[in-house]
């Protein structure tokens, strides 16, 4: 019975959006308001329930991008092709509508102050959007430890949250695999693993290391890492799959 | 997007974690599981989680086995987990 409060059961509840920010033309942040909201750990995730008049609902995960001890509650969405939730939650949500949410949810893929090591985040895609929330955490924290960036993405259009990467500096480095900017020399492509190598904490400093992205780019980047020497044990990853959703 | 000879794509047992709490009444995903299989000791959010069909399958990310798997229709949950030999939940003090 002791326990009772720190397990508390999983229940879903009501969320109303409170405010819809674009990110790009193809993601949203949307900030929820939930009623005893216990807070979360940078990386956890919502699941997120939409019910049609009919009845009929539809569940899915989205990470939280805020920080940790913020208070705040803001997922970002990006559309997958075809997808219902996202493709909703991108273009037609507005500030009052409501949503159920269940969470924060996870307690593998996330990164807390208490950690003293350094921290290296590489990112595909969507997938910054929790590594996100541990750069907001160690920045809000001032924390000690250097956290680095490594952040694939197609083009220059696509980058989330692109004021606060370019207020990174030298802690993030981002490639783009389809379209560079204007004037920058690397031809888009693929991250290569010489430019993993240049551009991340080198494995003999012992960064804890968190890898999200597409199921292709995050073991890709798994074989990449663990060959410069990463212990697999220090790194954690999460897979957004490139399903496309029914 | 469905070519032949390409493996159907999994997420982590990490985005199950809702799904898994609703079965479990917590959030498991921290828990380490053991293959009946092959042996591998994991945490259950390293679990290949196959989320498109009707239910949700856990495969063990080593040997592929299956470890887990559940569908749920309006008053029943139907699972079978013969392929995890076991699992460890740790609370928080």
């Amino acid at each position: 019975m002791a326990r009772a409060a720190t397990l508390p059961r999983l229940t879903w509840q009501s969320a109303t959006l409170t405010q819809v920010r674009r990110e790009s033309s193809t993601a949203s942040t949307l900030r929820l308001d939930v009623a005893g909201w216990p807070g979360h750990r940078a990386g956890q995730h919502v699941d997120v329930r939409l019910t049609a008049a009919d009845g009929y609902t539809a569940v899915r995960p989205y990470s939280l991008a805020s920080a940790a001890g913020s208070g705040l509650v803001e997922i970002t969405v990006a559309t997958t092709p075809g997808g219902e939730v996202s493709t909703y939650l991108v273009n037609d949500a507005v500030a009052g509508n409501h949503v159920e949410v269940r969470g924060p949810l996870g307690s593998w893929f996330v990164w807390d102050v208490s950690d003293p090591d350094p921290v290296q985040l590489v990112a595909g895609g969507s997938g910054v959007v929790p590594l996100m929330s541990m750069l907001r955490t160690h920045g809000s924290a001032g924390h000690p430890a250097p956290m680095r960036l490594l952040y694939s993405v197609s083009d220059p259009e696509q980058v989330l949250y692109a004021d606060e990467v370019e207020q990174l500096a030298h802690a993030a480095t981002v490639l783009h695999t389809r379209h560079s900017p204007p004037g920058t020399a690397r031809p888009p492509g693929r991250v290569t693993p010489a430019e993993v190598e240049e551009h991340t904490l080198p494995a003999t400093s012992r960064p804890s290391v968190f890898v999200c992205g597409p199921t292709g780019f995050v073991e890709a980047m798994l074989t990449v890492l663990t060959g410069l020497g990463h212990d697999p044990e220090r790194i954690r990853a999460e897979r957004y799959g490139e399903r496309s959703s029914p | 997007m469905s070519e032949p000879g390409v493996v159907p794509r999994h997420l982590d047992g990490n985005a199950a974690a809702g799904a898994l709490a609703e079965l479990f009444g917590t959030d498991i995903t921290g828990a380490m599981g053991t293959c009946t299989a092959c042996g591998n000791r994991a945490a259950m959010a390293e679990t290949h989680a196959y989320v498109d069909g009707p239910g949700v399958v856990l495969r063990c990310h080593a040997c592929d086995s299956v470890l887990m798997r559940w569908a749920t229709s309006r008053r029943t949950t139907w699972l079978e987990m013969s392929g995890l030999r076991s699992i460890e939940i740790t609370v928080a003090p």
